[in-house]
């Protein structure tokens, strides 16, 4: 019931946010009518719209969820963009030693025989999960080992990621053609279309799979448990045994191979091949904003993910039919943000109001008690202890 | 490498760490006095873009100058405080007033800069882009030095950049020297002491932020109105979280961090001198030189850090 409540209030929020948005466009000039129409076409109007939205939603969701695992174990990653770049590179590495196609001045690791579409997938989503987990395994050893605090080294190896995939997509991985970026994996390789004539590939169920996954592993198993509790207080979580630095070493590394699939999935769903600026759209700091939307629960965060990926998509319809610059999309997130984590604060004030009044309401039935001796003492309400709310630093 | 080398290579470290020793100390302000600020970024967009559009509009207008400084590009530098303090503002009242996470409103922050900036920008001034200004901050004192191949080499310092360390010591100065700092300190590690004596934490909670905030705006107009001469897309391109990771380096404290955003600032502008010098690694390692000396220190010298106790708490 209080979810449904909870699910409610964002719909208002969320509405309450595109209306301040549409303040926006009517300032600037534009027909808010046929921009917001736009959106809408763009983002859900025909079947490819939706597939297009679907599409955008899948890296999304798995991004989101590795913030998410690391903010419920009481660290922040920042460093999803460098995963996911990492996991990207690790999975169009391994899966382009399938191709046939000439792979130009690009290191052959190893020769593979003809195999299977499907093993070569399996293979090409393991390869970015292991790369997103070296990656989000080395700042969990580094905060684990050396006590470095995650949101500075997860912000160094974003850098470091970008770096190193510019570098080795220019030189040692340059695929044939002129274009820096590495040779494409072969077709076989490919997640299979879901509806035919669009892009929608089965990453997206890959990704409600994982996110069922996580909730699992999250609420049902001990493993989880442990990540929880670390998450709401650290010091319960030492004093209950929990080996905290494997603990923190294990949850970076789960929320990086998290981070790392999702670049997977963009290899062998869409762009088949890595280009030297690695994916370049921000994934990981919409993925920021989407967990926490999402209230850091999955299935928060798959609806998140498709308002944030339905606005993203919608964008490039409103920049066309109506002018629009796509960048008001952003500014649309943040108000998403604002507006729904504003709606709580409103909540708790009358909540609070509440509590007071039925203080108010019971000293009153307490001093007519006093009066009336016979009558028993009501119970005494006591004031509301302010709770604290504890950032994951 | 001789003298005038070396004052060569202080001014560019100086320089490139400028946004950093500002966006740290707008970190310090902040987390000392108990908010988590990752807005950072987001508030020096917002300064950057607000210093340039009021400088440009002004162009015409204020023809006056102060000194060597334009009106037009002192206006454009008050407006950029400004607006930075407001961000910042916004920032306090989600946090404080509407009870928002800290990290939550701080991320929306940063969305919603980088977004109404970029749109703004085109708003105003179309697909062209900024048009560069006639002038930029003019350098306050100019250091010509002769180096050993007899080629003269000057050392400029700009007011911004020289603004940055008087911020600095100003800083160290209010927060552990003062009965302001003390409260601010107090409402860091202790609000409910600050509570018990009757002062408002919420009061001294909301002044720091803004002062925070008109500091990283400050950065901002570093960026448009004294380094490029106009407004580019995302320009800060992730300062503002280095400045948060230098924050954090040098321990939430104003010296230590401006030793941190030296070093950064050291291993940027050592790499513009092995090019230089013709040194034969790939540029992009070059780039990812000071990110990797900071994983390597974070490893040998300085691991452990502790932030304020009530960072975070309402």
């Amino acid at each position: 019931m209080s979810r449904l409540r909870t699910l409610l209030n964002s719909a208002g929020a969320v509405a309450l946010a595109l209306a301040l948005g549409a303040i926006v466009l009517a300032l600037s000039g534009y027909d808010v009518g046929d921009a917001l129409g736009a959106l809408a076409q763009g983002a859900v109007g025909s079947v490819n719209a939706n597939a297009e939205t679907l599409l955008q939603t899948t890296p999304l969701i798995l991004a989101a969820l590795a913030v998410a695992v690391g903010l419920r174990g009481g660290l922040f990653n920042i460093g999803v963009e460098g995963q996911i770049t990492i996991g990207g590179l690790f999975a169009a590495v391994v899966g382009y030693q399938f191709s046939d196609q000439p792979l130009g001045s690009a290191w052959r690791l190893f020769h593979a025989p003809a195999v299977p579409g499907i093993v070569q997938m399996v293979l090409i989503l393991a390869a970015g999960v292991v790369g997103g987990m070296l990656w989000g395994g080395l700042s969990g050893l580094l905060k684990a080992r050396f006590g470095a605090h995650e949101v500075i080294t997860t912000i160094m190896l974003n850098y470091v990621a970008i770096g190193l995939v510019s570098y080795l997509v220019r030189v040692p991985l340059h695929g044939p053609g002129p274009i820096p970026q590495t040779p494409f994996i072969s077709k076989a390789a490919h997640l299979p279309i879901l509806i035919p004539d669009t892009r929608l590939h089965a990453g997206l169920l890959v990704a409600l799979a994982v996110a069922v996954g996580v909730w699992f592993f999250l609420w049902k198993t001990p493993w989880g448990f442990a990540v929880r509790t670390v998450g709401l207080n650290p010091d319960a979580a030492q004093y209950a045994g929990i080996g905290m630095k494997r603990l923190v070493f294990g949850t970076m590394a789960l929320s990086g191979a998290l981070a790392g699939l999702a670049g997977a999935v963009q290899i062998a769903g869409v762009d088949f091949g890595l280009v030297q600026t690695g994916f370049s759209s921000g994934y990981g700091y919409d993925a920021i904003a989407i967990s926490l939307l999402g209230l850091n629960h999955p299935l928060g965060i798959v609806l998140a993910a498709w308002l944030f990926a339905a606005l993203r998509s919608g964008a490039g319809e409103m920049q066309v039919a109506a002018g629009v610059s796509s960048q008001i999309i952003s500014v649309l997130q943040a108000l998403v943000i604002l507006m729904v984590s504003a709606e709580a604060g409103l909540r708790y004030y009358v909540d609070q109001r509440r509590k007071k009044a039925q203080t108010v309401a019971n000293r009153a039935s307490l001093e007519q008690a006093a009066t009336v001796p016979a009558s028993p003492p009501a119970p005494h309400q006591s004031s509301v202890a302010e709770p604290t709310a504890e950032g994951p630093r | 490498m001789d003298f005038a080398m070396f004052i060569a290579l202080l001014a560019a470290t100086l320089q490139l760490a400028t946004p950093l020793i500002l966006g740290s100390l707008t970190g310090i302000w902040s987390e000392r006095s108990g908010v988590v600020n990752i807005a950072i970024e987001g508030i020096m967009l917002t300064g950057a873009f607000a210093g340039y559009t009021v400088a440009e509009q002004t162009l015409d207008v204020a023809r006056w100058s102060l000194g060597p400084i334009p009106g037009n590009l002192l206006l454009g530098v008050l407006a950029a405080c400004v607006a930075g303090a407001l961000l910042a503002l916004v920032h306090a009242f989600w946090s404080l007033k509407l009870r928002t996470d800290q990290i939550i409103s701080g991320t929306a922050l940063n969305i919603l800069a980088l977004g109404l900036t970029a749109y703004l920008l085109r708003l105003i001034y179309d697909v062209g882009g900024s048009p560069k200004l006639p002038s930029t901050l003019p350098p306050l004192f100019v250091w010509n030095l002769t180096n050993s191949h007899g080629e003269t080499i000057s050392a400029q310092f700009t007011p911004i950049m020289l603004l940055s360390l008087v911020l600095v010591v100003a800083t160290h100065l209010v927060l552990f020297h003062t009965p302001w700092g003390l409260r601010t300190l107090a409402a860091g590690e202790h609000p409910t002491t600050v509570r018990t004596l009757g002062m408002s934490l919420d009061a001294i909670r909301y002044t720091n932020l803004a002062i925070g905030g008109a500091i990283a705006g400050l950065a901002g107009a570093f960026l448009t109105l004294e380094q490029v001469g106009q407004f580019n897309e995302n320009m800060t391109a992730g300062k503002g979280f280095i400045a948060l990771a230098v924050m954090i380096f040098g321990r939430w404290k104003p010296f230590y961090a401006l030793a941190a955003a030296l070093f950064f600032g050291l291993a940027d502008a050592s790499q513009v001198l092995l090019q230089t010098w013709g040194i034969q690694i790939p540029a992009e390692f070059l780039e990812m030189l000071p990110y990797v000396l900071t994983l390597v220190a974070l490893m040998g010298l300085v691991g452990r850090t502790r932030g304020p106790a009530a960072v975070g708490q309402i």
